[in-house]
């Protein structure tokens, strides 16, 4: 997996400290270009709060970050984001801005005179995540995860804007882009994650659905209590033993005939207590239906 | 993924269509700015209107004989200052308004709420209370400067101080916001209350006029003393635009988006207590013009700042000097305090938006 050159993303011995508090211990991790690697782990185990600080938005307390081989302490907001873009879980957004000019913020970064590549850049991304019919509604007025969806598209749009400089790497760093998505949505998010990927980018995501992850990521890290317990391929982390630690509760990974591993969220004798249940008719009293 | 398709198959283009109406908006807004000004010229209590404006200019020029000079009195010395000052002051509060609301990421922040008018105006009565007893250097050295400037300081040290208590907090709500502003506000009246106290008629007389909000004392020497103010807006504001619509998305994401999100909040802090304080200087505590002219324009055409900014100057320009009018003929021949007639259009709809916010959020 390592390249020749250094990796797109590396995180070596970060550490996180708030009031006494260790929220991130210790992680390392590197993200080559052209991967998606998928961080995993229970709430509150430190996943949003390490991708925070791989964006920059939090100063670790200990530890560096590199983007291919360059500190980031050292890099300019304004240069960065020609390279690097962020999905955040959640936007407080109250503005009614149109759908597409959300989008369209993403390739605000070179400078504000916009040209018709940005706003054609901007159309197509919103296009990409199925939204293209919605352009115009304001945001304030759509659902979460319509929401949720246009800022993927701006993120989208703000690297498909960015000017290519030789030896930098594009990077996505997503923090839960599917959990308000049902299941189509789901697949049509992670699959442009994974195109972009598969153009060259280097792609980190913090996801919640392990099948999700599994299904899609080249790599999955597996966090607990701010540390790093496990970072491999989809196969090595899927398992009975790992998850049934990491999680807390008994486990059962399996694989699909493809052999992508799954687990499902309930125990083996769940479907027995279930049983019963499925052939009860809910009877009305009749002397309440009469009426 | 990651380069677009080239641009034939995807239709129509939606965003510069609205950008052509926006211009369009721009230029109906510039039309109705120096219309509402060349009525305001024609309206006062003397009775001399524009069509003495031929003569005048024939008399300034010497093609006319000599009709005493009065017209030209009326209309170049006082009418023309005023109706300067009237749009400088309706504009930097509506574009003050906007970037405020843009920074604190919540629509009803406006310098007159939450106590940067306050603190300006404490800072420049203090000037005119004290300034020729304990400052006699600086204020001879600034001249008709002093004023604004010592505005502009009051001006920055509520709004540093604003920031500095918001800081760090994700969206500020709106309770926090307008609480720390009263409080401000409460404490900047308290200090005025104790420099009237100290000082003498003159400007005890002076301190009534700043909080109601007057343009009545308008000169050239108030429009000259403005001039540096107005250049500042017109190089800083540009800069903001961008800063802006990345801020309303939150700091964390403006960031992302390149912004230096410490360097902007400080620009836009700056900018706002020197348009302030310049307005403070000149009017008093003019009130609601910053709330409602921003929010008209979104209604309108969205928070765009690139449209917002441009506009609600133009508006707020609009909106003061027609204010000023209705404030000279209300009750000719005295005069309407402008701060009374912004708040009786501006504290209603002030109010409609709190109620209708509250129920939302």
């Amino acid at each position: 997996m390592p390249n020749a050159k250094s990796p797109a993303i590396e995180a070596c011995g970060l550490r996180f400290e708030i009031g006494g508090k260790r929220l991130v211990d210790d992680v390392s991790l590197a993200v080559p270009a052209g991967r998606m690697v998928g961080i995993l782990g229970p709430n509150g185990a430190g996943k949003s709060t390490f991708l925070k600080l791989v964006t920059g938005e939090l100063k670790p307390t200990a530890g560096r970050i590199l983007f291919d081989g360059v500190p980031l302490a050292q890099a300019h907001p304004a240069l960065l984001a020609r390279r690097r873009a962020v999905v955040p879980q959640s936007s407080q957004l109250t503005f009614s801005f149109s759908a597409l000019e959300v989008v369209t913020l993403g390739a605000s970064v070179p400078g504000f005179g916009l040209s018709v590549d940005h706003a054609h850049a901007a159309e197509w991304a919103l296009d990409r995540v199925g939204l293209a019919h919605l352009a115009e509604r304001k945001y304030t007025d759509l659902s979460g995860g319509e929401r949720q969806r246009v800022h993927i598209a701006r993120a989208m749009c703000q690297l498909a804007t960015a000017p290519p400089s030789p030896g930098e790497t594009l990077l996505l760093l997503v923090d839960e882009p599917t959990s308000n998505l049902d299941i189509g949505h789901q697949r049509r998010v992670l699959g442009a994650l994974r195109e972009a990927a598969a153009e060259g980018a280097a792609v980190l995501a913090v996801l919640h659905d392990i099948n999700l992850a599994a299904g899609y990521c080249d790599s999955l890290a597996l966090m607990r209590e701010g540390r790093l317990i496990a970072h491999g391929v989809p196969n090595e982390i899927v398992r009975d033993d790992l998850l049934s630690h990491t999680y807390g509760c008994a486990l059962d990974a399996n694989q699909t005939p493809s052999r992508t591993p799954f687990v499902l969220p309930i125990t083996r004798d769940a479907p027995e207590i279930a049983k019963p249940l499925l052939n009860a008719s809910h009877r009305c009293p009749s002397d309440a239906s009469s009426r | 993924m990651l380069k677009p398709t080239p641009a034939e198959d995807l239709g129509k283009r939606t965003g510069s269509a609205r950008d052509r109406k926006r211009a369009r908006g721009l230029i109906a807004l510039g039309i109705a700015f120096l219309l509402t000004a060349f009525l305001s010229l024609s309206v006062g209590p003397s009775g001399i209107t524009l069509l003495s404006l031929p003569q005048v200019i024939a008399e300034i020029t010497g093609y006319s004989a000599d009709t005493g000079g009065h017209e030209a009195l009326v209309l170049l010395d006082i009418r023309l200052p005023r109706t300067l000052l009237a749009m400088y002051v309706g504009a930097a509060l509506a574009v003050s308004g906007a970037i405020m609301q843009g920074m604190f990421r919540n629509p009803l922040a406006d310098p007159g709420l939450i106590g940067v008018s306050s603190g300006a105006a404490l800072f420049a009565v203090a000037m005119i209370a004290f300034g020729d007893a304990y400052l006699p250097a600086i204020k001879a050295t600034l001249g008709v400067h002093a004023l604004p400037v010592a505005a502009f300081v009051g001006g920055l040290g509520a709004t540093a101080l604003l920031v500095g208590l918001t800081n760090g907090r994700r969206a500020i709500s709106t309770g926090t916001l307008l609480l720390a502003g009263v409080a401000l506000a409460a404490l900047a009246s308290a200090l005025m209350g104790v420099v009237a106290y100290l000082s003498d008629d003159r400007a005890l007389r002076d301190l009534t006029l700043w909080t109601l909000g007057s343009l009545a004392g308008a000169s050239w020497s108030k429009v000259i003393g403005t001039l540096p103010f107005v250049v500042m807006l017109a190089l800083l504001l540009p800069r903001l635009i961008r800063d802006l619509n990345g801020l309303l998305l939150g700091e964390a994401e403006a960031y992302h988006l390149g912004v230096n999100v410490q360097r902007a909040k400080m620009l836009i802090v700056f900018v706002t207590a020197g348009a302030v304080g310049a307005a403070v200087a000149v009017a008093g505590i003019v009130g609601f013009i910053g709330i409602v002219t921003p929010h008209i324009i979104r209604l309108v055409a969205g928070p765009d700042h690139r449209f917002l900014l441009p506009a609600s100057a133009l508006l707020g320009g609009t909106l003061a000097v027609a204010a000023d009018m209705v404030a000279r003929v209300a009750v000719a021949p005295a005069e309407l305090p402008l701060g009374i007639i912004t708040a009786l259009i501006g504290a209603p709809f002030f109010l409609h938006l709190v109620l209708r916010r509250g129920a939302h959020a």
